[in-house]
């Protein structure tokens, strides 16, 4: 639920019982002074008929005693002049219903006697009043409710553009992309604080990648020349006719060393050009030729392992980007494909314009999926591996608008290179 | 055969120059932009090998140069940035071979090896080595006169083993030389040796000695001085 239509529903909950009591009030306010005014027109009636009765005006009395509202009647004895006040039912054949009436008994004293009389007012007016406080509550609590939804609309328009801007950005932040441009001054001050917190910490996130990219860079750049010395020296050693067996042995070790510490140093310094963009994409290079020449330099590997390699070709696929890479993420793909595969296994490459696909045969469970592209997360146990080149594949892809997905399906691991114009 | 080696790195420039000597070579060294157009404009080369991050310039621009004074030599850029940037802009200046930092000796001599078939020979060169023929350009071998049929891959081996005759060649160089940077990831090791046992059960099947020697395990040494 957005934050705007949460208010407005807290808004409209809590005044639901603000209306109710205020509905309340004003009917029994109102009520009240009904009544009050009920009464007094009954008292000023009953002060019209006093002068009539005083006079035992009969022809007066029984024209009063022909209507339903006014009843006087003699009686003989003490008077007691006091007026009681009371509320009764009475059936109307009109309204076909019961009417509440106020009732006003008093009694008025003459010389013959006293004269009682009892003075009804249809009290109908009240339910209608309550009636029309109810609806108007109701068109009020509509109103209130339109009110809320217009308002929320504006609010949401302008008020809350820079935070939904502020939130588009946020979602839209990558470190990799460099893209710390930062947003305008907003006039709102809690908006403008929160941009402002926001791209300090922005530039602080980008400045720290940057810096460790740098750092990755430099130090694999700074790497080579010294690991050349070592194995430039090394190889010489290696030619000399002095050198015993144990020598030999050691030298071997070493070397097997340097070589792999040469190709992760090559690894690390190409995946952090891959991920600074170093490689110009004007060429359109076609997956089928790098997927055939990858195959050659593979092809007794294959053998080897007697792997069976079929390949389907449902469409052409070309990729603008340097071919150098397009060549390093198929071999890669490929490679590991190959390598994790099982003796008389299988590989199926399929290359359709929507993509690639490469699938092999290899253990029965799924790969760890979330940690399968990281760096050094090599999952098997081939320890001569660096496990750096899925990440590289997946560098490139990322830089490329590609998608590199894994999936195991049908006993098969499968690496899914998605292209999309 | 006349060698200028352009690099920066005193110690790899004496291994490089030792090494390069020991085959035969003469080998002058440069080790900045300057020193090095000064012997180009001075000295002519048959072969040159250009590092390109130098002091005071870039290779590159010596490439350049050393097309237009001497369109003869043939010329090795060796990077240290790494295989795929340098290697299209060296190649589109005309170089001729392409080398990433850090490589094996080894290599580098084979690859001016082949560098110098291109140039002096065309297509007719032939290696001798007592019973063994080899066109390496027409990719075919023979052993007493008869050929041996090697795969593509045997013969890329062999003739790497040739260039480096009586020379300790170790394993990691050898798996290099045939699958490049994905060497390390293919169980390599095995994977050479069968390669390595073909070309000898095809020697010797035509007659020939078995001249590849392992070296304690370090390496094979294609040794013809026995």
């Amino acid at each position: 639920m957005r934050l705007l239509t949460r208010t407005s529903l807290y808004y409209v909950i809590f005044s639901l019982p603000i209306l109710i009591l205020a509905g309340c009030l004003s009917y029994y306010f109102l009520t009240e002074s009904m009544l009050e005014g009920t009464d007094e027109l009954l008292l000023s009636r009953k002060e019209n008929l006093i002068p009539y009765l005083k006079d035992n005006n009969e022809q007066f009395i029984s024209f009063l005693n022909s209507g339903e509202e006014e009843k006087v009647w003699f009686q003989a004895g003490n008077c007691q002049a006091n007026d009681v006040f009371s509320d009764t039912l009475l059936y109307s054949n009109e309204e076909d219903e019961l009417i509440p009436y106020r009732v006003l008994r008093t009694s008025v004293a003459n010389e013959k006697g006293c004269y009682k009389i009892k003075l009804m007012r249809s009290a109908l007016e009240s339910e209608e009043v309550f009636l029309g406080v109810f609806t108007a509550l109701l068109i009020l609590l509509a109103l209130l409710f339109i009110t809320f939804l217009v308002l929320n609309l504006y609010i949401n328009k302008k008020l809350w553009q820079p935070f939904y801007q502020t939130l588009n950005r946020l979602e839209n932040f990558k470190l990799s992309q460099n893209v710390a441009e930062h947003q305008e001054k907003v006039s709102t001050l809690e908006f403008n604080l929160l941009n402002i917190s926001i791209n300090k910490m922005m530039s602080k996130m980008t400045s720290d990648y940057q810096l460790q990219k740098q750092f990755t860079d430099n130090a694999s750049h700074e790497m080579q020349t010294p690991l050349a010395v070592m194995q430039a020296k090394l190889e010489q050693l290696m030619q000399s006719r002095k050198l015993g067996e144990e020598e030999m042995l050691l030298i071997h070790t070493l070397n097997e060393s340097i070589s792999k510490l040469v190709r992760l140093n090559k690894s690390l310094l190409l995946l952090s050009k891959i991920e600074n963009r170093q490689f110009e994409s004007s060429d359109i290079v076609s997956v089928r030729d790098v997927m055939e020449s990858s195959l050659q330099l593979f092809q007794d590997y294959i053998e080897s392992k007697e792997i069976v390699v079929s390949i389907v070709h449902s469409g052409v696929l070309n990729l603008k980007m340097h071919k150098g890479l397009v060549e390093v993420l198929i071999g890669n793909l490929l490679q590991n494909a190959i390598r994790h595969n099982l003796q008389n296994g299988k590989v199926l490459i399929e290359i359709s314009e929507q993509g690639l696909s490469i699938s092999n045969t290899a253990g029965e469970s799924s790969l760890e999926e979330s940690t399968l592209f990281e760096r050094f997360s090599a999952q098997s146990d081939h320890s001569d591996s660096n496990g750096l080149g899925l990440a590289i594949a997946r560098e490139i892809a990322i830089v490329h608008s590609l998608e590199l997905v894994y999936r195991f399906k049908d006993g098969l691991h499968c690496f899914e290179l998605i292209y999309s114009k | 055969m006349k060698i200028l080696l352009i690099e920066d790195e005193p110690e790899l420039r004496k291994s490089v120059k030792a090494f390069l000597n020991d085959e035969g070579y003469v080998v002058e060294s440069a080790a900045d932009f300057d020193d090095a157009r000064d012997k180009i404009g001075a000295y002519d080369y048959d072969c040159v090998l250009v590092d390109v991050t130098l002091p005071k310039g870039s290779g590159l621009d010596i490439v350049k140069e050393l097309k237009s004074l001497q369109p003869q030599a043939g010329i090795i850029i060796i990077s240290a940035k790494g295989s795929l940037e340098d290697k299209v802009s060296g190649l589109e200046l005309g170089a001729d071979d392409y080398l990433s930092k850090p490589f094996h000796l080894t290599e580098l001599n084979a690859r001016i090896k082949a560098l110098f078939r291109r140039k002096n020979f065309d297509g007719n060169e032939v290696i001798v080595i007592k019973e063994i023929k080899i066109f390496p350009l027409k990719r075919t071998a023979f052993v007493n006169d008869q050929p041996i049929q090697l795969t593509a891959k045997e013969f890329d081996l062999l003739l790497y083993f040739v260039s480096n005759k009586n020379r300790v060649v170790s394993k990691s160089s050898v798996a290099e030389h045939l699958l490049g940077d994905y060497a390390e990831r293919m169980d390599s090791f095995d994977f050479v040796y069968a390669h390595i046992k073909n070309i000898r059960k095809k020697i010797v099947e035509k007659g020939g000695t078995d001249y590849l020697l392992n070296v304690y395990g370090i390496g094979y040494n294609f040794n013809v001085e026995q």
